[in-house]
């Protein structure tokens, strides 16, 4: 038996080894060797293209920015997904098919789409500012458009979605009595929420923490409509690869960003279990 | 914080999430190109407009050959891999669960650098399969988690019994256990059909002048246009979503499809 | 003074009453027991008391106050869930503790309080263990001991016994009634169990379908079931219709077959003569006898069934005149065989009568 079911396996294994972990190997390869990309790896360790990359500031200017945005999107996300979660806990069921497709639907239209609306509603040209300038309120468009608060908004509507769900995995879990054994101690809602429910979902918004920081840090094509000029490291990326055709310098980018992304990924699991419940109990009464 | 304040709250973020879906919808059919709140008039023309430019026909048809393909390829790739994991009763299971789920995970970033070093590197031409290899790699772990959940549930005694009555292993499999979890298999192509449909991340490396993507004809279209064609464009694939989110909902639970929290 | 009142408490869901014009007093210091079959809307009401459930119409009265417009939060009852609700993430300690730092209650007087409480249900040793670290019986005296820290008006029980195993369950009832009584707390405690409702209550309300359907002390209940619904769910089973033959003051006068008897009248029995009853005498006070005796209740019937389980002997006799009705005799195995043939007469004191009107008669308790 256990020998036919490895066999149904093997496609899938073969697709996650041939299609992800070989060409992430690759690409890990392609950073420290001596090769010139694209071509044959030359199996020759070097840390030349990290030299190369690095000689210039610039680039961990950006990595810091893009770290900076990642976390302050992580946040938002976070706050934003909360109040959600807790309204597809706190739904009907009727209600809650129509929030999760509210929460969800941002991630079904490409970004392309996603991003082209914000354009229609911030730009200079866009609703906001039409608006605005015939009821004579402004005399100038307002710039909103290729700022960093743009580039924010756009990855946190993108991203709430995945806090949105890994929040409520984590509040499903509490036994709703347990919520009622608090009112009738008489907390209020601050109390609950503070007490009760964060110190509970912590699972949930640590999953929903991670997930939305990497995929902040690996974002490109929302920092590059929304921010313009103003980019972030995975924009730098891209344009490496199929702008400046500088592959090497394109891998080695690639790879501090992962280890970036992990090293966030880390710090905020780590963040969470000192939050969570101590191995050895508080002082108690008695 | 009190109920009606978080009600409140709540709603005003749920009309931002939608905003943005709304004023593409919105600008598909003002009359105005440049979109003016109130409209001056309300037209499909812009939709007539949209399907005069070839690139975004061109596009489509493009789209809707790289979805369908690698739909197709993931299927057998997916289902075979929720029949192990339903049938294995393994600590390794967990583990492998979370690594069939690796793709959904990884960003798109990532997975499109990495192939496409990967296929240089291999020295091989292959053109229009090495998007079609991306978008499977993608979305074969939905197929598989929306066919594992269905299988899960499943009664196991199900298939004892059919065991019982002499049914050999790929009879069960054919016609008691696919069946069953038709739901979920259905569910799960279809979003694995949209999520290669909608993708721009992986496509922008894989894509080549011969795979310019629905998207990323938009995308390009944009850098010199800003008409509300691509309104239109983006208005028909908003609504078209729409409609296909609400039968997953039916199906399947939107919420299962991500699980984030176990994956 | 009633600590508790509910006056006319109804509650729908979904058009189907579930709680049915329910009034209730129990007097300060007493437990009342909410007795019946799952679904009749016991947790429904206890949690109208609490405020986590509004009702559509009726007033909640606690401690002589009108308290149906108030919160849950600000009503001060102590309650202990079917669940328990343990704040997993707190140690017991902490969790008795809750009630009080949400009181504002400082910290050397509250902890002061929360020794006392677990000392009162004898878990001074385990204050800083967690929920999954402690005992199915421990988790229930954490529970208790946090529904009581704030001295609370009335302690509301949800079946919190109903997933304890036999032994543990009779030590957990002992307890609550000895704590309980102790500290005179109004409690009001819901289960299905009727022998748990006999042994902890002062008072036991049986309910039916969002009625009570009696209320009284657990030994008027069980003796003098008010309801044939009643005296089947304190396990009663010989039922036979019987007639009025005669209302005389605080005596009736039943006929049944050839036999008539005077009973002690029920409080609530009143109408025609002629009218229909339905009457029910308990297993152990029963007798067989081969012939029918000279006076006093007698019924003729059939023996089907003997079965000898050590110290009792328990007879199946099916009705010769109600062949559709079969009553059960328990008799003492040393009393060596009751009869010779089959053929039997049932016959019992008058006074073992428990007379109910039947449901035909009871405009109240229509179906
Ligand atoms: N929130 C609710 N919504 C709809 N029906 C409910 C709700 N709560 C209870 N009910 C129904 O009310 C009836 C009584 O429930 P409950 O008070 O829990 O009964 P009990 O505790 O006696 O078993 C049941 O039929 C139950 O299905
Ligand atoms: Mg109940």
């Amino acid at each position: 038996m256990p020998v036919r079911v490895s066999f149904l396996l093997l496609p899938a294994f073969a697709v996650l080894l041939l299609l992800l972990a070989l060409p992430l190997l690759i690409l890990l390869a392609s950073s420290v060797d001596s090769s010139r990309q694209p071509g044959p790896l030359a199996f020759d360790f070097t840390l030349r293209h990290y030299g190369e990359v690095f000689y210039d500031s610039y680039y961990l200017e950006m990595l810091a920015r893009t770290v900076k945005l990642s976390a302050i999107v992580t946040a938002l996300c976070l706050v934003v997904g909360y109040v959600l979660a807790v309204a597809l806990w706190i739904a009907g069921p009727r209600q809650r098919v129509y929030l999760m497709l509210i929460v969800v639907a941002p991630l079904l239209v490409s970004v392309v789409a996603r991003t082209y609306g914000w354009m229609l509603i911030l730009g200079e040209r866009g609703l906001i500012n039409t608006s605005l300038l015939s009821l004579g309120l402004i005399e100038t468009p307002l710039r909103m458009l290729f700022t960093d608060g743009a580039i924010v908004l756009g990855l946190v509507h993108l991203l709430t979605a995945f806090a949105v769900l890994s929040i409520h995995a984590s509040l499903e879990k509490i036994d709703w009595e347990i919520v009622e054994a608090a009112v009738v101690a008489g907390a209020g809602p601050l109390r609950i929420f503070a007490a009760i429910l964060l110190p509970l979902s912590l699972p949930g918004l640590a999953v929903g923490a991670t997930l939305v920081f990497s995929l902040a840090m690996s974002a490109y094509i929302t920092p590059a409509l929304m921010g313009g000029n103003l980019s972030a490291m995975a924009t730098l990326i891209y344009q490496k690869f199929m702008v400046s055709f500088d592959w090497n310098g394109g891998a080695v980018l690639a790879v501090v960003l992962l280890l970036a992304a992990l090293i966030g990924v880390l710090f905020i699991v780590m963040v969470a279990m000192a939050f969570g419940r101590p191995r050895t109990p508080r002082e108690g009464a008695a | 914080m009190s109920r009606g304040l978080f009600a409140w709250v709540s709603t005003l973020l749920q009309v931002w999430l939608l905003l943005p879906l709304a004023a593409i919808v919105y600008a598909s059919v003002a009359t105005d190109a440049v979109p003016v709140f109130p409209p001056t008039g309300i037209t499909l023309h812009w939709y007539a407009a949209a399907y005069d430019v070839g690139s975004f026909r061109r596009g489509l048809e493009i789209s809707l050959i790289v979805a369908c393909l690698s739909t197709v390829l993931a299927m057998p790739v997916g289902l075979t891999a929720a029949l192990a994991l339903a049938r294995w009763q393994s600590p390794w299971r967990a583990p492998i669960e979370t690594a069939l789920m690796a793709p959904i995970f990884v960003p798109g970033l990532v997975i499109g650098i990495a192939l496409m070093m990967a296929v240089a590197a291999s020295g091989l031409d292959i053109g229009f399969g090495r998007l079609i290899l991306g978008h499977t790699l993608m979305i074969f772990p939905y197929i598989a988690r929306t066919t594992y959940a269905s299988l899960a549930v499943q009664d196991a005694s199900l298939e004892e019994a059919a065991r019982t009555m002499g049914a050999g292993e790929f009879r069960i499999v054919w016609s008691v256990q696919l069946p069953l979890a038709r739901p979920g298999i259905v569910a799960g192509t279809i979003f694995a059909f949209i999520m290669s449909f909608d993708d721009v991340p992986v496509a922008l490396f894989l894509a080549d002048a011969r795979t310019t993507t629905l998207p990323l004809a938009v995308l390009s279209y944009l850098e010199y246009n800003f008409d509300p064609a691509v309104a239109a464009v983006s208005a028909a694939q908003v609504i078209f979503t729409f409609f296909a989110a609400v039968l997953l909902e039916r199906l399947f639970g939107l919420k299962r499809l991500w699980g984030a929290g176990n994956g | 003074m009633a600590e508790l009142v509910l006056d006319c408490i109804t509650k729908r869901y979904g058009g189907t009453a579930v709680v049915d014009a329910l009034s209730l007093s129990l007097p300060s210091g007493k437990l009342l027991t909410l007795l019946g079959p799952s679904g009749c809307g016991k947790s429904t009401t206890l949690r109208i008391i609490a405020g986590l459930t509004p009702a559509d119409s009726g007033r909640v009265h606690l401690g002589g106050r009108d308290v149906t417009a108030l919160k849950a939060r600000a009503r001060n009852v102590g309650m202990v869930f079917q669940s328990l609700a343990l704040f997993p993430h707190m140690s017991a300690a902490d969790n008795i503790a809750f009630p009080l730092r949400v009181e504002g209650v400082s910290g050397r007087d509250r902890d002061r309080r929360v020794g006392k409480a677990l000392d009162l249900v004898r878990m001074g040793g385990f204050a800083r263990r967690y929920p999954d670290q402690l005992s199915g019986g421990q988790r229930q005296r954490v529970a208790l001991a946090r529904a009581i820290i704030s001295n609370p008006g009335v302690l509301l029980l949800d079946e919190p016994f109903s997933a304890l195993d036999r032994r543990l369950r009779d030590e957990m009832q002992e307890e609550l009634r000895s704590l309980v009584g102790r500290l005179g707390i109004t409690t009001v405690f819901v289960t299905h169990d009727q022998e748990e409702a006999i042994r902890l209550s002062d008072l036991v309300a049986v309910m039916r379908a969002g009625r009570i359907e009696q209320l009284a002390g657990p030994r008027v209940v069980y003796n003098a079931p008010r309801t044939p619904f009643v005296a089947d769910f304190m396990g009663s089973v010989n039922f036979v219709e019987a007639e009025i033959a005669n209302l005389a003051g605080d005596q009736v006068t039943v006929r049944l077959g050839q036999s008539a008897f005077a009973v002690p009248r029920p409080t609530d029995l009143d109408g025609a003569p002629d009218l229909g009853v339905l009457i029910n005498v308990r297993p152990e006070r029963v007798t067989l006898a081969d012939t029918p005796p000279a006076a006093g209740p007698a019924l003729a019937g059939t023996v089907t069934n003997r079965v000898f389980d050590g110290a009792f002997v328990t007879y199946t006799v099916r009705l010769s005149e109600r062949p559709e009705r079969s009553w059960i005799i328990r008799r003492l195995s040393s009393e060596g065989p009751a009869t010779a043939s089959d053929a039997v007469w049932l016959t019992w004191p008058a006074d073992a009568t428990q007379v109910m009107v039947s449901h035909a008669n009871r405009s109240s308790n229509s179906r």
